[in-house]
């Protein structure tokens, strides 16, 4: 039976005690909440779209597709800064 | 003499040999206590990923409007103008002989024709001139018959409208209103 590996997905490991970096608990409820809503309004887009398209209005629905895009990309972008590990340049006493 | 009646109770279950947990472990590998933990990051890509497919959906509806080519609307005759009297409905089929649609000659004298598809779920829409309506008997869509605009029930869209061309006593069905 091959090892269990050791990393983020694997489901048949403890979770982890080791807290988060500190500063980053409260950012990652805000992305979530903000993430949540915009993601609400990516699917009310998807519904205005869906209409555009069944009134044979298809031709406008590029608007609506490009704001669920930035939308997509902002996600996308908020993921990426969590996942980044800032270097903290400190002050040396001299 | 009769018994009395013992509860019911559930028997014991034995304790499993060392070798059987391992292998029902080795098929269902999850330890109870990570089996309900989702972490807010865990949530986070499911929402991104989510995200990602409500932009998908959205981008297959825009390629879709514009790949698709509007039919070319024949022009087609309906009826003749004594056919229909005023207050009465005229149903035919255009473009295709499976579209069904309704030419209406209204009380004022004026003559409008829809398409009888209703556009909350497809559904058959007929023309009721005691109550100057159109009417969805699926859902109870009601239509102004006048302009096709959505009044009452369901439907959020008006119906398609046809364009009307009118040659001597001949109407003709010649296209789409926008």
């Amino acid at each position: 039976m091959p090892a269990p590996t050791a990393d983020r997905w694997d489901r048949t490991a403890r979770p982890s005690t080791e807290p988060p970096p500190v500063g980053q608990g409260p950012l990652v409820t805000a992305a979530l909440a903000i993430g949540l809503l915009l993601m609400a309004g990516q699917l009310w887009l998807l519904t205005v779209a869906l209409d555009r398209y069944l009134a044979g209005q298809g031709g406008e629905v590029w608007r609506l597709a490009v704001v669920s895009g930035l939308i997509f990309l902002g996600g996308l972008g908020m993921l990426w800064l969590l996942h980044r590990r800032p270097r903290i340049h400190g002050t040396t006493a001299q | 003499m009769s018994q009395a009646r013992q509860p019911f109770r559930t028997p014991p279950v034995p304790e499993p040999p060392e070798g059987q947990i391992k292998h029902w472990g080795a098929e269902f590998p999850y330890h109870w206590d990570v089996d309900d933990l989702v972490s807010r990051r865990e949530l986070l890509h499911f929402a991104v990923y989510t995200s990602g497919a409500l932009f998908s959906a959205t981008a297959i509806l825009t390629v879709l409007g514009l790949v698709e080519t509007p039919r070319p609307a024949p022009t087609v005759p309906i009826a003749r103008v004594g056919q229909v009297p005023p207050g009465q409905a005229f149903y035919f089929t255009y473009p295709g002989p499976e579209d069904q649609a309704m030419l209406l000659h209204l009380p004022g004298g004026q003559f409008v024709a829809y398409s009888q598809k209703c556009t909350h779920l497809s559904c058959a829409v007929y023309y009721q001139p005691e109550d100057a309506r159109l009417f969805c008997p699926c859902h109870e869509g009601v239509f102004d018959p006048t302009t096709g605009d959505p009044i009452a029930g369901p439907p959020r869209r008006r119906l398609p409208r046809i364009l009307l061309r009118r040659q001597g006593d001949l109407l003709y069905a010649a296209g789409w209103l926008a």
